[in-house]
């Protein structure tokens, strides 16, 4: 009896065996969009259309920018995709995994707004089989600054898209031109 | 033995009403190209699509009623594919996989422009990169759209069993093609 | 003589058999050779953006050469990925319709050219998985106007950590020059 209760104690204090989950990085290709290497001098000019790793709609690729644009770029440049400017543009990267029930999926972007052009907002979403299971277009970057944007979606007990491949979608609104410089996706 | 009789009918007529499944959409990334929004004025074009791998020479394009009498003021979008310089084409992977016994119907809205040679297409659904179905059968006049339907059954055991359905067309020779509206359904 | 002796006598041969080797099976690749595009210019200062079935990155494009950059190309020309150039890297990305099994041997070839007319400063070329690099090299250094052929294997073992991931062929050109790619195969065994 005595060790009974000793055990039931022990067993109340004890944290049940994988309820502190560590969040598990989902691998994107080319996260931070640096993949691609431009020669030309960080500044307005020093872009190229498409970004290794992402399938991209128009005026979409990756941008080589300076303190110009951002003023706490490196003097070496700072890459980042950038999408619209005159038209709307897009990015898409499908990835390994599929949804799975029960899970949290953490989204973050970090969203930049240039210091040079105008930022007409955003639409960034996670998605399962071409449809968004959670969207945002929250960040509000001041112009010449990153901020981040965190999109979270619970699947479930019975999410609709099980087993569907996860993707991540992020589009530009109006004419003005978005950046992102980094992307990240977890489960836990 | 009249309890059975009388129930054998409509066990039949119940049957009868499972059999006739309505088609399920598969969800498709930017199917009428409406995606990506094009600040100038109807008649202009960018190269690549949202969602879409694209080939060369293909892009949105914003058509107005030079292309497509039709076309409302504020422009027609359409997928274009290839023209004088190069072919071109779009290719999406979707989430659906070959399921056996089951028809899917690929249906696309096939237009040639009314300033531009048409010079003939063709369109296949693959599944994991391998062609199940194609069609080259539209034949727009210019400044019309008209639909092509490709049709696969599966069958009891395809070959592509369990592989990534993919959706994707490609033009032909030195003219160009236009695609406004893609569709996917299986049943 | 035994039975047991008899069985043993008789099963030997028939142990000394060897296990029959599995046959290697080729996974579809879209548009392998890049001939699925169709330029109408003459060969040599000829390419177009984006390349039928791959997604690419920037700088890269579908090329028809000509004698100019590789003598023995066809009159007709001779159709590549031309991945980089001296204003940025390239690259060509395409995920197959396969996923990672266990106890398989993946094999990926790819014809890797250097320009005769163009510096070629190196690419990378990898399988992935899932995103995941499984296998890659760097290792073919081919002569100005020619090319070789870049093999890369990956077996994957009773238990990858990639099992069940869709696999994918990855190309990168490296430096400021441009590496050009004329075929891709992968098989599985």
């Amino acid at each position: 009896m005595r060790l009974q209760r000793l055990l039931f104690s022990l067993a109340a204090f004890l944290p049940l065996a994988g309820s502190a989950q560590t969040p598990v990085s989902i691998p994107i290709i080319n996260s931070i969009f640096q993949d691609d290497t431009l020669s030309c001098s960080p500044g307005g000019d020093c872009y190229s259309l498409n970004i290794t790793g992402w399938v991209v709609g128009p005026q979409s690729g990756v941008y080589k920018s300076s303190t110009v644009q951002y003023p706490t770029a490196p003097s070496s440049g700072l890459y980042a995709a950038y999408f619209g400017g005159g038209l709307t543009g897009s990015i898409l990267q499908t990835l390994g995994l599929t949804l799975q029930a029960n899970k949290t999926y953490t989204l973050t972007l970090a969203v930049g707004a240039r210091a040079d052009l105008s930022f007409t907002g955003y639409l960034a979403s996670l998605m399962a089989g071409n449809v968004p299971v959670a969207s945002s277009n929250k960040a509000t970057p001041v112009g010449g600054t990153f901020v981040n944007d965190v999109i979270e979606y619970n699947s479930g007990a019975s999410p609709a898209q099980l087993g569907q491949p996860l993707q991540i979608f992020v589009k530009s609104l109006g004419n003005g031109q978005v950046n992102i410089a980094k992307v990240t996706l977890t489960m836990q | 033995m009249k309890t059975h009789t009388r129930l054998l009918p409509l066990a039949a007529l119940f049957v009868g009403v499972l059999s006739a499944q309505t088609p399920v959409s598969i969800p498709i990334i930017n199917p009428i190209f409406q995606d990506d929004t094009l600040d100038c004025s109807p008649g202009c074009a960018y190269l690549n699509i949202t969602g879409w791998v694209v080939g060369p020479q293909t892009g949105v394009f914003k058509a107005s009623t030079t292309q497509y009498p039709t076309a409302p003021a504020s422009g027609l979008y359409v997928a274009y594919l290839g023209n004088t310089d190069a072919t071109g084409s779009i290719l999406q992977t979707l989430s659906a996989t070959v399921q056996a016994n089951t028809t899917y119907t690929l249906t696309l809205g096939v237009g040639a422009r009314a300033d531009s040679p048409f010079t003939g297409y063709l369109a296949s659904l693959m599944a994991g990169n391998v062609t199940v179905a194609s069609s080259n059968k539209a034949t727009p006049v210019g400044g019309t759209f008209v639909s092509d339907v490709i049709e696969y059954n599966s069958g009891a055991t395809p070959a592509q069993l369990g592989q990534r359905l993919q959706i994707f067309v490609k033009s032909l020779g030195s003219g160009q093609v236009n695609i406004a509206k893609v569709t996917l359904t299986r049943q | 003589m035994t039975l047991k002796t008899f069985l043993l006598a008789a099963l030997l041969p028939i142990a000394a058999l060897p296990i029959a080797a599995t046959a290697q099976t080729a996974i579809t690749v879209v548009n392998p050779f890049f001939q699925d595009d169709t330029l109408e210019c003459s060969p040599g200062n000829c390419s177009s953006q984006y390349i039928t079935g791959w997604v690419v990155g920037p700088q890269t494009s579908v090329q028809k050469m000509s004698t100019t950059q590789y003598p023995t190309a066809p009159k007709a020309g001779l159709y590549v990925a031309a991945i980089g150039d001296t204003s940025a890297s390239g690259s060509i990305l395409q995920t197959l319709g396969i996923t990672v099994q266990a106890n398989t041997t993946y094999t990926l070839t790819l014809g890797v050219g250097a320009r005769a007319d163009y510096p070629f400063t190196g690419y990378l070329a990898a399988l992935m998985a899932g995103n995941v690099t499984v296998a890659s090299s760097n290792k073919a250094t081919p002569v100005g106007g020619n090319f070789v052929s870049d093999v890369i294997e990956y077996s994957s073992g009773a238990t990858p950590a990639q099992l069940g991931k869709p696999l994918q062929i990855f190309v990168k050109s490296t430096g400021t020059g441009q590496v050009n790619i004329g075929k891709v195969t992968l098989t599985m065994q």
